[in-house]
């Protein structure tokens, strides 16, 4: 709605607007459902991934000191402890 | 915004409305931009750049922030360094068994000169991975050679040294910068021999033929003992002077091959040289032989031909063989690497004649070789240690009237198995012979056994 002097312009909402379901606290966004948008919860010491049905998820590696990434019998990326050179 | 018949409603937008502040690409990521001052939220596209993995960490407030991680680099991998901060990192994998092939790294040698100071080298491998290291303690000294004046049959050539004892080991390396303490064994010097020239009738005799010096090395510094004349430390034995007790060089302690081995006859011009001492992995090499007792003439001509040659390895090197207590030149086994051989023979300088010679007491026999310097490898990281022993020195040649038995000196041993001698390093010859009535003018022969080759250690590289 915008008012002008004497006359008062109106316009409908754009039913596609999105609406955030919470407070934004945080810099990264998730989709909350019913067109909502929320702040997404970072764990620390993770490497950001897409799991199996595409949900974005974590791969931890808080206290893994010399592991390489790499993806086991199923197929799964898990952190495994290697002796390493720096060249 | 409601229109009715003839009203107009407005509402204000939800404060939760969230706008953009430019065209939102597809497929980008958008964050919040954080603009409270704003009424509405505002959401924009996050710019990470090019190839950047995307990972979490606590900031100085104890904030979860999101960083990039740049792995544009190839043949890496993503992993976490040794305090868990991700990085990208360079992995060699090392499989599980040993590649075929061998590439030489680097070759280590000792010195071809005997009792030179102890090389010991550092030797550092970067890259982890398989590798096989060849061990071998240095060839013995040969034995010193005899004029004589009879038959060609007689044991006058003395023998060759013995090969230093071999091994080679594989070892898979998961670490880098593996340290590798390596001490090649020198080599065991030959025995020093007679030069015999003629210059029209007048034959000179250079030289003397004093036994060889081992080849050093050290492991044991802490033992000091050494063996006495012609004792067989092992054994115990402590020849008695003029006898034939030892007929060969003992063995060290804790096991270095024997020297060569001659035989003694006695009576008159029966001078038998003792063998070249083993070059032991042990702490002591073994004792030269022992001299014999000769009569010539009718005269008591005690310690003629014993020749000694000890040789120790690592450790204190027995002494030479026994000699006359008139002469000097008893080989002394000291050092910490193998002993010098003993004298061969009586005479105390060098003579001019062989008139002279005769009436100083011919070369009834050659000098005993030094025994080769053992070799050690140690690998702490490891915790393995070979210790590859030099070859026995040679035995010199006898004179005798009886043919009778003489051998080069011992191979060395390892403390490893043993693998065939034939790959390490060979003991030096023996000295050749001479008969007198070869000897015509323009005649010029080195009488000398030759120094046995140095004890090396090789590294390859599996590939």
């Amino acid at each position: 709605m915008i008012k002008l002097g004497e006359k008062i312009y109106g316009e409908c909402n754009d039913p596609d607007t999105v609406l955030a379901s919470e407070e934004l606290t945080n810099k990264w966004l998730v989709g909350a459902g019913n067109k909502g948008i929320k702040s997404l919860n970072l764990p620390p010491n993770s490497i950001l991934i897409s799991n199996g049905d595409g949900t974005i998820d974590f791969l931890d590696f808080t206290d893994k000191p010399d592991t390489v990434v790499t993806i086991n019998y199923q197929g799964q990326l898990e952190m495994i402890s290697i002796h390493v050179l720096d060249l | 915004m409601i229109r009715t018949k003839d009203k107009i409603y407005g509402e204000v937008n939800n404060d939760r409305t969230v706008i953009s502040k430019s065209k939102l690409k597809p497929n980008k990521y958008i964050i919040n931009s954080n603009e409270p001052t704003m009424r509405y939220r505002i959401v924009e596209e996050a710019n990470f750049g090019s190839k950047k993995l995307l990972y979490t960490k606590k900031n100085t407030k104890g904030e979860v922030e999101v960083k990039t991680l740049d792995y544009n680099v190839p043949n890496m991998y993503v992993g976490t360094d040794s305090e868990g901060n991700l990085k990208m990192r360079t992995v060699i994998m090392v499989d599980t068994e040993a590649p075929k092939g061998r590439e030489l790294v680097r070759e280590y040698k000792g010195n071809i000169i005997p009792s030179q100071p102890i090389n010991v080298v550092s030797h550092v491998i970067e890259e982890p991975g398989w590798y096989e290291i060849e061990v071998s303690g240095a060839g013995g000294g040969g034995g010193g050679s005899v004029l004589h004046n009879q038959y060609e049959t007689y044991n006058a050539k003395g023998s060759n040294g013995g090969a230093g004892g071999y091994y080679k080991q594989l070892i898979r390396l998961t670490k880098p910068n593996t340290v590798i303490l390596i001490q090649p064994g020198n080599s065991g010097g030959g025995a020093e021999g007679y030069k015999i020239s003629t210059m029209g009738a007048l034959i000179h005799f250079d030289g003397r033929t004093n036994g060889g010096d081992g080849g050093r090395n050290t492991v044991f510094t802490n033992y000091n003992i050494k063996g006495n004349n012609g004792e067989d430390v092992q054994r115990g034995i402590q020849a008695p002077p003029y006898s034939k007790y030892k007929l060969k060089g003992g063995v060290g302690t804790h096991g270095g091959p024997d020297g060569g081995y001659s035989s003694i006859e006695t009576g008159n011009f029966n001078a038998g040289p003792g063998g070249g001492g083993g070059g032991g992995v042990g702490p002591y090499g073994g004792a030269g032989g022992s001299c014999n007792s000769v009569a010539l003439y009718g005269h008591e001509f005690h310690g003629a031909g014993g020749a000694g040659g000890a040789g120790g390895s690592f450790g204190i090197g027995g002494n030479g063989g026994r000699r006359d207590s008139r002469d000097r030149y008893g080989g002394y086994g000291y050092g910490y690497g193998g002993a010098g051989g003993g004298c061969g023979f009586n005479s105390t300088d060098s003579v001019n004649s062989v008139n002279e010679d005769i009436l100083k007491g011919s070369p009834y026999s050659g000098a005993g070789g030094g025994g080769g310097g053992g070799t050690r490898v140690y690998i702490a990281s490891l915790n393995l240690e070979i210790l590859a022993g030099g070859g026995g020195g040679g035995a010199g040649g006898a004179l005798s009237f009886k043919l009778g038995l003489i051998t080069d000196g011992g191979n060395g041993i390892t403390n490893m198995s043993d693998l065939p001698s034939i790959k390490a390093a060979k003991g030096g010859s023996g000295g050749q012979a001479v008969l007198d009535t070869t000897i015509k003018k323009g005649f010029n022969v080195d009488m000398s056994g030759k120094n046995g080759e140095p004890g090396y250690v090789r590294i390859y590289k599996c590939i």
